[in-house]
């Protein structure tokens, strides 16, 4: 990654003044019109390299995009939210004009307000690193890391006796985003997000059986991130074990079985892998966005902000968005593929503790269901490049309440399991007021207390959300949320979920299926 | 692409821009979005056998070439030796009844109070919490262009859709704003809330099992191009991530399925592919045998066989189109309507169920063209009559659509109804097939 410019402030933006100026003029067009109006103009300036079977592969060195989303609100409560694409100010005012027609058109809600944006004096927020289409050292990175996975696959291939081949997509972008309205508020942040996806797939010769198996990286650092001192250092081993464990599972799933109906009858557990807690995401985290909730489509709120259940889990368990909580009980700022420092409409970003102890005692907010519900906003206010805002998750994950059971390891947490399953990797989830579904990728069979070799095929687990907490009874291994994903409400935001290695007792809220 | 004119042997630029006006109904409030003036730029250009790719999203002729340079300098090797050169006359299918009521505030809003109005009239909304739809009028247009060819495609649509309780949802497409498709908008609040039964039938009651599932056409689709279409694809048969050949029997004798560029009223309705490429409409299941695969130049070139003008540019995850690569997919699916209504279907099952929503389809597996999924929307059949709405989360869906060995797949047995439905990019009949439900 190149060196920022000297120039001007490490995190101030590329274009900014050229931003500035055009949130300046249109700001002060509409300033008289409305009685608050704010803006977000985002860019993405991104690199990206695919290596698709075959070897063959596609190099995008320079990707741009930007959009802004301009939110006019007048003295009855009237608000919308236009759109625009980063134009001059000239181009943009007849789309002004016909969303301020439209903006009067509808009807009056007197209950409609934005919370505060606390902190209203700081500027900037972010973190340094740089997409530079001319620097050869992204090809070079994105060169290394296939040559990598590459040698990885010639040596499955080889001691499997099976054609193994990784699909990789990497992209390395910087984000840049400008917060402004009609009181003076201005806040920066400049972002730089590495993505690495890689498809592993063996193929029987001989039977023509193809099986496969999907792994992410993901953070918000540069391309360096995913290599030991840089592209020349090869990859970070723990990087590399994780890209390997892809391809031996892709060979593994070659012997896999799925459970009959009878054995699905018998399943008293299932342990969840960190990369197989997406149920977090789906069945928890999206029934806490406020949004939803308002409009009645939480299955854990009712529309006034009440939980539809006390208690709702199991007292063994605490549920997180925000950056990951350290042993030692501070934050891991900074990290995790789904963080900001403040959200598209200038908040700052806080964890949030969401279930302690099993109740439920927090929700996601933007500034609007901030002040719907008389709470603190916690910066959740989210758009996709101009669209409107929403309330959104960043990484949430499964904690471990005070005093509950936090094991050595997965031997232990598998111990007095009569017939479970251990679950890794999730190929995505959604969500609807009711529950979760969501395919993991790889099982395996716990008989007797002991986790075996049987190895099981993908599967589909349903988890209901009001009772997805119940069976909780304890956890192993450390806290991890890094599994990188992109949510989808309308618009994509990118998250992660995870926790420690979690057992579930099997109740009729958890459905396995194949 | 002057500005590129020596530096480049061939040059690829593909431009969208689109305009969106929409009312969102959220309960009872219905608030304006607008979207305007956003343009989007995916580049290639070929170099000594060396393709580049780019993405911007600006008209800046300097911007653009800028990116083109930089990506030049790593380009990879490519099967692209040229880029399309066919020049159909431009598409436009622009009611010019549907841009007046596009550009008139008014007009849109009352169709979405008409929304709004619709489903409240009715005493069942009083006990929902969720109600939640949208009025949208959008243009949307497409030019690709290289040195040798160029095609262009202008559209304008309304769209309105009504969900309730997330459980149910309703979508109306309309390329004309005929007094019909209208009315039609202006009933989908209500229509939404009719579809969902107050009565909940759980597995228990009706039983499970291997059942006669009537899927409807927007399910169907889904299904289809998640499922199946990988098998399809030239670019599939060049991975080896397929292994049909042309002529298997891949479905009942009775079933065609075709691919179709040039039905009007559609979305995938165009004189090309995103790569320039002149599509049509061909059979790639014809009486259940398999014709042969579809994809774009590079991947058809693979193969040896001609491009099919199945190019586009679709998005995966988070790419917007412009930077997505060009990929092989399928364009509008058309599947003819069979001989019994859906009436009638229904009326045939002892047992069994209408499905139209299932969650997370998107982790099909592929390799396998199968399924298994949770249901959030479909009705019970008993003794030819709709009992009730499936219970929420209790309900899991699983199928393969090839036969395996002895094992017949989902296309291997279907029948399908005589109404078809627009799903605003195919036209497809409610197809009954047997899936494995619990």
């Amino acid at each position: 990654m190149s060196a920022i410019s000297t120039s001007r402030e490490p995190l101030a933006l590329e274009r900014e003044s050229e931003l500035r100026e055009l949130a300046g003029a249109l700001l002060a067009f509409v300033r008289p019109k409305v009685a608050y109006a704010d803006l977000l103009i985002e860019r993405v300036r991104k690199a990206e390299y695919q290596r698709l079977p075959g070897g063959r592969e596609l190099v995008k060195p320079y990707a741009a995009r930007g959009a802004m989303t301009v939110r006019l609100v007048d003295a009855k409560g009237r608000a919308l939210d236009a759109s625009f694409g980063l134009r001059p100010f000239a181009e943009l005012r007849p789309g002004l004009e016909e969303a301020l027609s439209s903006l009067w058109l509808q009807e009056e809600r007197p209950g409609f307000g934005l919370a505060e944006v606390p902190n209203r004096d700081r500027v900037r927020y972010g973190l340094k690193g740089e997409v530079d289409p001319s620097s050869p050292d992204l090809t070079a990175s994105f060169d290394a890391l296939a040559r990598e996975v590459a040698a990885l696959d010639e040596g499955l291939s080889a001691s499997s006796g099976l054609a193994v081949e990784t699909e990789l997509w990497c992209y390395a972008q910087v984000e840049e985003k400008l917060v402004q309205d009609t009181e003076g508020l201005v806040k920066t942040q400049t972002l730089p997000q590495t993505f690495l996806q890689l498809l592993a797939r063996a193929k029987d010769p001989r039977s023509g059986r193809l099986t496969q198996q999907r792994t992410r990286l993901g953070d918000i650092r540069a391309i360096s991130w995913l290599f030991e001192g840089g592209p020349g250092g090869g990859l970070r081993a723990d990087f590399r074990e994780k890209i390997g464990g892809a391809g031996r599972a892709a060979v593994g799933l070659q012997r896999a079985r799925a459970l009959s109906s009878e054995e699905l009858g018998r399943l008293t557990h299932l342990v969840l892998a960190p990369s197989a807690m997406v149920f977090v995401h789906e069945a928890e985290g999206h029934n806490f966005e406020a949004d939803l909730i308002k409009e009645g489509q939480s299955g854990l709120f009712t529309p006034d902000g009440a939980p539809r259940a006390k208690p709702f889990g199991a007292p063994v368990v605490d549920v997180w968005d925000g950056p990951a909580l350290r042993p030692d009980g501070s934050f891991a700022e900074g990290e995790g593929f789904g963080s900001h420092f403040i959200d598209d409409e200038g908040v700052e970003v806080k964890p949030v503790r969401l279930v302690e102890r099993g109740e439920i005692v927090a929700k996601l907010h933007d500034r609007e269901t901030a002040h719907h519900f008389r709470e603190a906003p916690n910066g959740r206010g989210f758009s996709e490049l101009g669209q409107r805002r929403l309330v959104r998750m960043t990484n949430t994950y499964l904690h471990p309440a005070a005093g509950a059971p936090w094991l050595d390891g997965l031997e232990r947490l598998c111990e007095g399991i009569a017939f479970g399953v251990y679950l890794e990797g999730s190929m995505g989830g959604a969500v609807s007021k009711e529950g979760m579904s969501t395919t993991v990728q790889l099982g395996r069979v716990i008989r007797d207390g002991r986790l075996t070799d049987e190895l099981l095929l993908p599967g589909n687990l349903t988890v209901r959300a009001l009772g997805s907490l119940k069976g909780i009874e304890a956890f192993a291994g450390p806290l991890r949320c890094d599994d990188p994903g992109f949510c989808g409400k309308g618009q994509m935001k990118t998250v992660t979920d995870g926790g420690p290695l979690t057992r579930l007792r099997k109740t009729e809220d958890v459905t396995l299926g194949f | 692409m002057r500005a590129l004119s020596g530096e480049a042997d061939d040059v690829e630029l593909v431009l969208w821009s689109a305009d969106e006006r929409s009312w969102a109904v959220r309960n009872r409030e219905i608030v304006p979005e607008v979207s305007f003036g956003q343009v989007a730029v995916g580049l290639r250009a070929l170099r000594g056998g060396r393709l580049a790719m780019a993405a911007t999203a600006t008209l800046d002729p300097e911007e653009n070439a800028r990116a083109l340079r930089a990506a030049l300098r790593v380009a990879r090797p490519s099967r692209l030796s040229e880029f399309a050169a066919a020049r159909p006359p431009p598409l436009v299918d622009v009611d010019p009844e549907l841009e007046a009521l596009a550009h008139d505030p008014k007009a849109l809003h009352s169709l979405a109070v008409a929304l709004r109005d619709g489903f409240f009239s009715l005493p069942r909304a009083a006990s929902i919490e969720a109600f939640e739809g949208a009025v949208g009028a959008h243009r949307t247009a497409r030019a690709v262009v290289t040195r040798r060819g160029e095609s262009t495609v202008a559209r304008a649509a309304l769209a309105a859709w009504a969900d309730v309780e997330g459980a149910h949802s309703e979508i109306v497409h309309a390329p004309r704003a005929t007094p019909e498709a209208l009315a039609e908008i202006r009933g989908v609040g209500r229509a939404a809330l009719l579809g969902l039964p107050d009565r909940i039938v759980t597995p228990e009651e009706l039983g499970t099992g291997e059942l006669p599932v009537l899927l409807h056409p927007r399910l169907a689709e889904a299904i289809l191009r998640t499922a199946l279409q990988e098998k399809l694809l030239a670019e599939s048969a060049a991975k080896g991530l397929s292994d049909l050949r042309p002529g298997d029997l891949v479905a009942d004798e009775s079933f065609s399925l075709w691919d179709s560029s040039e039905e009007p009223g559609l979305s995938s309705h165009a004189p090309t592919d995103d790569e320039g490429t002149p599509g049509a409409s061909r059979a790639v299941i014809e009486r259940g045998r398999f014709t042969g695969f579809l994809g774009s130049r590079a991947s058809c070139e693979e193969l040896g066989i001609a491009p099919t003008g199945n190019g586009f540019r679709t998005p995966m995850i988070a790419e917007p189109p412009n930077e997505a690569p060009v990929r092989d997919r399928l364009s509008g699916l058309i599947v003819e309507g069979g001989e019994k209504s859906f009436s009638e279907l229904v009326q045939g099952m002892e047992r069994g169920l209408v499905l139209v929503g299932l969650l997370g389809l998107h982790g099909a597996d592929r390799a396998r063209a199968s399924f298994s999924c949770t249901v959030y929307d479909g009705l019970a059949v008993r003794d030819g009559k709709l009992l009730g709405r499936l219970a929420p989360g209790r309900w899991n869906a699983s199928g393969r659509l090839l036969a395996d060995g002895d094992r017949p797949g989902l296309l291997s047995r279907i029948e399908r109804s005589r109404e078809q439905l627009s799903t605003g990019r195919s036209r497809l009949p409610h197809l009954l097939v047997r899936l494995e439900t619990r």
